[in-house]
This record gives C-alpha cells, sequence and structure tokens, in this order.
C-alpha cells in the first residue's frame, strides 16, 4: 500500500473444495475466513480464545465470492461481473488472465485482478490502484482425497 | 295474550294509512336530511379501513401518546420493496431500476437511505466533525486497553479477510476510527448489510435486496390504496417479465389494502346471498311483488340511514361496522315479516280475531295494513325497544368499532321501524293476500302445534343447559387485539415477509427516551446502549438504532476529539507505536500530525445543524422534538425475543419508556370487554324491567327466561367448539337479546298464533343465512360475531315457543 513503508506479509493455507473454502492465515495471526458458498464467518484465535463472527459486510461477501471463483476457474461465472482478457506478457507462467470489473463500483474497490499460473493457479494480484495491491502466491497445491 | 296498541297508536297509524304519499314522503324527506347531514360531517375518507384506529390506548402517558402517534404516522406511510433473485448482481440491477421507477412515480417519495450511507454527499457534515467521531467500541477499547490495543485492532483489520479497508482510508485514518464510526452508524437487522446502497442478504439460495419508499399519502386513504395497488400490480409484472426478478411491496399500506379487499369481498358476499335469499323467502310466502318491494325499500333505507348516522357522529364508518352492518339486512326485516305474515290470517283456520278497535272482525274482510299496523304495534314496539336497549348495552363498552356497530344497528332498525309505520301503507296499497296459505304457513302452523303444552319443553330445555354448563370445557376471556386482523393468505404472507424483514420497517415495540435538554437525551441513549448491546450480544434483541449513533453527545464527541489529540500529537504515543507496527509511511504520519494541529478545538456537531443535512434523512424518524415539554427520541428495536428481559432491564432506568403497542392495545381490549359485560348486564335488567312493566312481574320474569337460556346454551356451545370468549362473542350476546325477545314478543302479543310462527321462523332464517355468512369471515372479530348470533338465532327460535306459550 502506498501508505505503507512496507507490505503486510502473511501466511497460511487454503482447503478448497467445490462448494467452499476455508482460507486459514496462520502468521502473524491465527485468522480464519470460513466460505460455504453462501456465509462467511471469521473464526479468531488469540490464546486460547476462540470467537466466530458471521461476516455480513457485502462488500466482503462479494470479494469472497470473487476469490471462490477465482480459485475453482470458474470463469463462465467471472465473466458476468469482470470482462476476461489473456496477458501475454508473464512469461514465467504458462497462462495469465487480467479481470476488469465491469461494474464502476466494484472497480473502486477492485482496479483489475491479474491471474496466472500453470497446472494450478500459483499467483493472484488484486489492484486497487497501481500502488496498492494484495500479491497471494499459492504454493504446494495437491488434491486432497 | 292478545295485545291492543294504546289510543295515540291508532291515531298515528290512521293519519300514516290516511296520507300515505305524505308519509311516504315525510320520511324520504328525512332520510334525504341524514343523508346530507352525514356527507356533509364526513371526513374526507368517509370509509375507515386502519382496524388499529378503532382501539385507543387509554390512560397511557401523553409523552407514550404523542410519541406512538408520531411513530404510526412515519411508519403507515412507509413502504418496502423485496427485490430477490438467486443472483446478487441480478438482484442489484434490478433494485436499482426500482429505485428509479418509484422516484418517478407521484404515488411516491424516495428517502435517502441507508444504502447511501456510503456515499460521500450523504455523510459530507461529518467532514467538518471528523476528530469527533468514535464509537463507543473504540472508546472503551482504548480506555480498557490502551493504545496497544487500539492500534492491535488495526492490525487484525488490515490483515482481516473479512474486512475490505481501500487504501485512501488507511491514509486519511490510519486508526480507522472513523472508519468504525461509519460501519456502525446504521444497524441493519442480521441478516442484512448494506450493498451499493441497499440493505441486501442472502438466504436460503437467493439474494434479496431492499429498496425503501414513502407514499406520499396516509396508507388509509381509499383512493389512494386503489391507485397504489394498480401501480404495484403492474411494476411486479414487469419486473416478472422483463427482469425475471421477485418483486414484493410490504407495509403498512398492503395490510390495508388486504383488508380492504377482504371487506368488500365478505360485505359483497353477505349482502348478495342475504338479498337473494330473502327474495326467495318473499317470493315463495307472499307470491306478490308489492311484499318484495316493501322489504327491499326497507333494507335499503334501513342500510342507508345506519351508513349516514355513523357518518354524522362519527365522520366516517369503518369496515368492521360494514361487515357487521351488512347483517342488518338479516334483522332489520323482522318487523316487515311480523306485518306481512299477518296478511295470513284469513288462512290461519278462518279464525275470528279481536278487532284493534275492539270487538271482533271477521277474518273474511280485505286485510289492509292499518289493521296490521295495529295488530303488530305491540310487538314490534316493545321488540325495538328491547333491541335499542341492547344496543345500548354495547355502546358502554367505549370500544369505537362497537359504538359504530350499535349506532348504525340502533339507527337502521328505528329506520325500518319508522318505514313500516310511515311508507308501508302507500307501498302495500296495492297488496293482495292470498287467501291460501303458503307451504311456509303450514310448516308454521305444524311447528306451532308442537308446542301446545310447553312445560315439558321448558323443563327439558333448562335442565339440559344446567347439564351442558357443568360439562363445558372453560375457555377464558381472550383479551388479543390481533382478533381485529384477518386471516387470508394474501395476509399470511405480507407476515412472514414483514417478519423476513424483522426491524426495517419500524415496529410496533420500541423506546421512548426524554430528558430536559438534547445533550441529556443523546447522554441517556449512550448510557441506555451499554445495556441495549448487552442484550443484543445475548440474543434478546437482534438490533438497535438510536439517534446517538448519528449524532454523539457533546461529551461523547469532546472525547473523542481528546483521544485523537493524543493519538496523534502527545510524542512517543500511538500514531508512532502503530507505523512501528504496520510500517505507516513519514508522509501519512506527518500529515495525521499537520491536520490535527490545525484543528482547535471544535464546536460540537449540534442535532439542529444535523438535522438540517441530507444526513438527517437516514434517522430523522428517531428524533421527536419536544412533547409535553420533553425532549424526546425513539430507539427502535428489531427481532424482539425477550420482551420480558427487556422490560426488566429498563425498569430501572430513568428517563426511558418501553413502548409495546400491542399489549397496551390488548390490555385497553381487556376493558372493553368488562364494559360490555357490565353493559350488557344492564340492558339485561332493564329489558326485564320493561317487561315487567308490560306484563306484570311473572310475566315478565317468565319471559325473560328466553334470553337468559339462550344467551347461557349459546356461551355453552361456544366453549364446546373451543372458542376462548372475547369481545365480539358479547356483541352476538346483545343482539340476541334484542332478537330473542323479539321472537317471544311476536309469538306471545299476536291474535294469530301461526302467523306470527311463521313471521318468526321467516326471521330466524333471514337471521340464520345473514349471520351464518359472517361466521365464515375471515376476520376473527366478524366471525366471534357471526358465529354467536348465528347459534344464538336457532337458540331462540327453540326456545321463544316454549316461553311465549306461559304455563296455566
Amino acid at each position: 500500500m502506498e501508505a505503507l513503508s512496507r507490505p503486510l506479509v502473511s501466511s497460511g493455507s487454503i482447503e478448497l473444495s467445490l462448494s467452499g473454502f476455508v482460507w486459514k492465515q496462520i502468521d502473524p495471526f491465527h485468522v480464519w475466513l470460513i466460505y460455504d458458498g453462501v456465509s462467511i464467518v471469521e473464526k479468531t484465535v488469540v490464546g486460547r480464545q476462540e470467537t466466530l463472527r458471521q461476516v455480513l459486510d457485502p462488500a466482503t461477501s462479494s470479494f469472497t465470492r470473487t476469490m471462490f471463483q477465482v480459485m475453482t476457474g470458474s470463469f463462465a461465472d467471472l465473466q458476468s461481473t469482470f470482462l476476461i482478457k489473456p496477458r501475454d506478457e508473464d512469461r514465467q507462467s504458462e497462462w495469465s488472465y487480467e479481470l476488469e470489473p465491469r461494474d464502476a463500483a466494484i472497480r473502486r474497490a477492485i482496479g483489475r485482478i491479474i491471474l496466472s499460473g500453470d497446472t494450478y493457479l500459483n499467483h493472484i494480484r488484486i489492484e486497487e490502484s497501481p500502488g496498492n495491491y494484495t500479491w497471494i502466491e499459492l504454493t504446494n497445491q495437491r488434491p486432497v482425497p | 295474550m292478545i295485545e291492543s296498541p294504546p289510543p295515540w297508536w291508532h291515531e298515528l297509524i290512521d293519519t300514516a294509512g290516511k296520507r300515505e304519499r305524505a308519509s311516504f314522503g315525510l320520511f324520504l324527506f328525512a332520510l334525504m336530511l341524514l343523508g346530507m347531514t352525514g356527507a356533509l360531517r364526513s371526513a374526507s375518507e368517509p370509509i375507515n379501513t386502519d382496524m388499529l384506529s378503532l382501539v385507543g390506548v387509554e390512560g397511557s402517558d401523553p409523552v407514550k401518546k404523542a410519541a406512538t402517534r408520531r411513530i404510526n404516522h412515519y411508519a403507515e406511510r412507509q413502504q418496502i420493496w423485496i427485490v430477490s433473485h438467486p443472483q446478487f448482481e441480478r438482484a442489484f440491477e434490478a433494485a436499482k431500476a426500482l429505485q428509479a421507477d418509484l422516484k418517478d412515480s407521484i404515488l411516491y417519495d424516495l428517502p435517502e437511505s441507508a444504502a447511501l450511507a456510503a456515499d460521500a454527499d450523504i455523510l459530507g457534515i461529518y467532514e467538518s466533525y471528523r476528530y469527533q467521531l468514535a464509537d463507543e467500541v473504540t472508546l472503551d477499547l482504548v480506555r480498557d486497553g490502551g493504545d496497544t490495543a487500539l492500534v492491535g485492532r488495526v492490525e487484525r483489520n488490515l490483515y482481516s479477510r473479512a474486512m475490505v479497508i481501500p487504501a485512501d482510508v488507511l491514509s486519511e485514518d490510519p486508526f480507522l476510527i472513523r472508519t468504525h464510526f461509519f460501519r456502525n452508524l446504521f444497524r441493519t437487522p442480521p441478516p442484512f448489510a448494506i450493498d451499493r446502497g441497499f440493505m441486501a442478504a442472502s438466504v436460503a439460495g437467493s439474494w434479496y435486496y431492499l429498496v425503501p419508499a414513502r407514499l406520499t399519502r396516509g396508507a388509509f386513504d381509499f383512493a389512494y390504496q386503489t391507485r397504489i395497488s394498480d401501480f404495484s400490480d403492474r411494476l411486479i409484472e414487469r419486473y416478472e417479465d422483463r427482469h425475471q426478478v421477485r418483486v414484493v411491496p410490504v407495509g403498512v399500506i398492503s395490510y390495508a389494502i388486504e383488508n380492504r379487499e377482504l371487506a368488500l369481498r365478505e360485505v359483497r358476499l353477505i349482502g348478495v346471498l342475504s338479498i337473494v335469499m330473502v327474495t326467495l323467502l318473499l317470493i315463495s310466502t307472499f307470491r306478490s311483488i308489492y311484499p318484495f318491494s316493501a322489504v327491499a325499500f326497507t333494507i335499503v333505507s334501513s342500510l342507508t340511514a345506519g351508513f349516514f348516522a355513523c357518518l354524522v357522529l362519527f365522520q366516517s364508518v369503518h369496515l368492521l361496522t360494514l361487515i357487521g352492518g351488512s347483517s342488518l339486512i338479516g334483522i332489520s326485516v323482522d318487523y316487515s315479516f311480523h306485518l306481512l305474515t299477518d296478511s295470513f290470517r284469513a288462512a290461519d283456520g278462518g279464525a275470528p280475531s279481536r278487532s284493534p278497535g275492539g270487538g271482533f272482525s271477521h277474518s273474511e274482510e280485505r286485510w289492509r295494513v292499518t289493521h296490521g299496523l295495529k295488530t303488530v304495534a305491540p310487538a314490534v314496539t316493545l321488540g325495538l325497544a328491547t333491541s335499542l336497549l341492547g344496543f345500548l348495552g354495547l355502546s358502554a363498552s367505549g370500544f369505537r368499532g362497537l359504538q359504530e356497530i350499535a349506532v348504525f344497528s340502533a339507527v337502521g332498525l328505528t329506520t325500518a321501524f319508522t318505514g313500516l309505520i310511515l311508507c308501508y301503507p302507500w307501498l302495500l296499497a296495492k297488496y293482495e293476500p292470498t287467501r291460501r296459505g303458503s307451504l311456509g304457513l303450514r310448516i308454521a302452523k305444524l311447528w306451532s302445534g308442537l308446542f301446545v303444552r310447553s312445560e315439558p319443553g321448558l323443563i327439558t330445555v333448562a335442565a339440559l343447559t344446567v347439564l351442558l354448563v357443568l360439562i363445558a370445557p372453560h375457555q377464558g376471556i381472550d383479551n388479543d387485539v390481533r382478533l381485529l386482523a384477518a386471516r387470508t393468505p394474501g395476509i399470511e404472507r405480507l407476515r412472514e415477509q414483514s417478519a423476513f424483514l424483522a426491524g426495517s420497517i419500524v415496529a410496533s415495540q420500541f423506546i421512548v427516551v426524554t430528558g430536559d435538554s438534547v445533550e441529556q437525551v443523546l447522554r441517556k441513549e449512550e448510557e441506555l446502549r451499554v445495556l441495549l448491546s448487552d442484550l443484543t450480544r445475548s440474543g434478546a434483541i437482534s438490533h438497535f438504532n438510536q439517534l446517538s449513533r448519528f449524532v454523539p453527545s457533546a461529551r461523547r464527541q469532546a472525547e473523542a476529539y481528546e483521544l485523537n489529540r493524543r493519538l496523534y500529537l502527545e510524542p512517543g504515543t500511538a500514531i508512532d507505536l502503530l507505523s512501528q507496527h504496520i510500517g505507516l509511511t513519514d508522509a501519512v504520519v506527518r500529515r495525521g500530525r499537520d491536520a490535527m494541529r490545525e484543528t482547535s478545538r471544535p464546536e460540537p456537531l449540534t442535532l439542529a445543524a444535523w438535522l438540517e443535512s441530507p444526513a438527517a434523512s437516514l434517522a430523522r424518524h428517531l428524533w421527536l422534538g419536544e412533547i409535553e415539554n420533553q425532549v424526546t427520541s425513539v430507539v427502535t428495536l428489531g427481532g424482539i425475543r425477550d420482551l420480558k428481559l427487556l422490560e426488566n432491564q429498563l425498569l430501572d432506568v430513568s428517563g426511558v419508556r418501553l413502548v409495546d403497542n400491542v399489549s397496551d392495545m390488548s390490555a385497553v381490549f381487556g376493558l372493553y370487554v368488562d364494559n360490555a359485560l357490565r353493559g350488557l348486564a344492564v340492558a339485561f335488567v332493564l329489558v326485564a324491567g320493561l317487561m315487567i312493566w308490560r306484563f306484570g312481574f311473572r310475566g315478565g320474569l317468565f319471559i325473560m327466561l328466553a334470553p337468559l337460556l339462550s344467551g347461557v346454551l349459546t356461551i355453552t356451545m361456544l366453549m364446546f367448539l373451543n372458542e376462548p370468549i372475547n369481545l365480539f362473542h358479547i356483541v352476538g350476546l346483545a343482539l340476541i337479546l334484542g332478537m330473542g325477545m323479539d321472537y317471544v314478543l311476536f309469538l306471545k302479543t299476536s291474535p294469530h298464533r301461526s302467523c306470527a310462527m311463521l313471521a318468526v321462523l321467516m326471521a330466524a332464517v333471514t337471521t340464520e343465512c345473514a349471520f351464518g355468512l359472517l361466521s365464515t369471515s375471515a376476520v376473527g372479530a366478524i366471525h366471534s360475531f357471526g358465529l354467536t348470533v348465528a347459534l344464538g338465532t336457532a337458540i331462540s327460535f327453540l326456545v321463544a315457543p316454549l316461553v311465549a306459550k306461559e304455563p296455566g
């Protein structure tokens, strides 16, 4: 972020299924985002105390839904909200796409999303504006029974 | 017992008989005069569709009363359109389009909704006071955990996937104090949150977007209801066809329209079927158009007189009165039947009859209306008197609805009675009664013959009554004001939708906060917020909204300013700590400090200034101004699950009152029930007194057995039908008192027993038809009323012959 002199770095894991995901952030805080396709719950762990909070904020709902569509490759659903264009300039990946919001209101929060990967989705860059973005690097992806 | 009318009756009847046209003209003139007076006195809306306007909230304190009135006025004009679709974008687009359509319509004003809470123009006023805005959670956090706690919250918010923080917000508000203030400004009822200007929720696979609208006129304006109904139907169809979304309007006006349509359907049904029944009965019995015309005239004139009399006294007629009053068709014709069946005296076995002028007249003499009137005069006069006493008892209840029904029915019956004397000589001038008795007369003769000896029958009925009373299940009294509400699929659907909105529309339960000044009220609200927040966390309520969230007290604003000043300007504290933790750039830190330095201690945001701003549209309805020299605001509540707990918690909080309109109205209903019971008892005693005066002590008391047995048996039967007794059962009992007395008096005083029995039979059939139909009403009150009278009429019909034939 332009307001910050260094990036905010977090790490964790994502368990993804066809109906939803659990985004487990471990570092620097234990915060889980649980999405079941309809509702979103945030679970915070501070010491031994766990707090569950249902997230009703539509901006977050909208963002979470978008992330789910991105991670599951649901381009058909994404097309209703984003203009999707292939990108040739990313030479480190087999494929790369740029998603531009169709709605002006969404564009104020998300300028564009850039996806790239090979066998799996490896990188997600969510730009609010050129100096303000979120960069998600996905590693060690594997299917689990 | 054969009665002669008093001498003055002779004169009146003879005069009316000689001057038929003049008498008829006089009657019409009086009716016209009543009509004109009623029309002049009438309110702009002569038909009142507001069910709750019938129930006054008596004895409550003036602040509560005034607050309730203002909130009701606000709620009455509120309507919410629910737009739903499985895809949120489609629902959102449709909601935007609908908002534009409603804005273009002259039927609506569109408020700036909470939607626009995201819009900088709406919240522009807060910009000048940005360092004075902090919610209680932030202040408590700093108070309890210090600056470290506040910094920790910023970090968690930034790392959280559940909170989207735009980059420019972090630059302007690094501690996210204003961010949290605006996020907590307007509490939406779960599961709703605000999305691009609309309250939105995802429930059971569909997205629901709410578009609030305000009506330009009151919800109970009849003509406006029609326009809204037509407009809504067209809009719903268009959105389903073009946008494939479902749109549903919810609000007081939706209920009012459903109630109105139900009432009109029922009035039409009852009216049409009653008229058909009366017509068939008349034509088959008298085989002449004249009795039919005369009775039709009675029905029309009595309904008209009843309607306009209500307009004169009350300026409007309630739907409840129209439905109940339409049953007047069944009882206003009783006097006509008694007179018309007297014309069969020739066919009644050819028995000689005593002439009203003294001596006996041969039954072969042509029947004349004046002769008939002189014969039936005692019975119909006493019958009218007892009915009027019954209605007087009703009006003593204090319940506006019953008073209207009492006036409607009393004036209607009196008109029927007067019409009999003044109009029937002219209306029946060409009527030639048949000399051969109709099937009805033969049935009446047969039925009458069954009661040659009345003692065994009376003893049986009395014994049965006692037995049934002893074994009847006890049902208790039902004071629920929701009796006034109709139960139809349309209204049940509205209830489900309203429950779904749960707090998006102003409900009947809210808190009134009073104080000597605006500052005092705002501080009280802030103190109350702690208690209400606890209740929200425990689930006793789901959410609440307060004015002080939008306009913090001056004390709270000063506290917020001090906090910001300390965070930015005190050396080595929060801003530096925050910078260390998240890496704020020097530019951001410098900008924050400079801005704070340039801000001298400002004047607080005042309520007056806020009310002038666009932001006021978000919560103006929470401000009630000055009531009874008290500054007053309202705290709206949603999703109340534990009212008792809420009541108990508020008991010790001064300057705070919980308003529960439903409970208050039900309590008032209880008072009405007590008053109505007392009124009925007094009416019974007065009628007994009248009977004693007319028939002597023994005879009078014996006659009173009829309404007594009818009333007790009716209540007992209701208990067996699992009907808890309510106010409208008591109304029915008052009507049974009058009708039961009519039947007994017709039989007791008529020289032609079979003719009188035929009149009673016809009266009972028409009454059963009218009130039997009423008992099928979807409105609980009308159902109770109709069922009681239908049962009571049947019982009165069985009991009257037993009592009319006095033993020994």
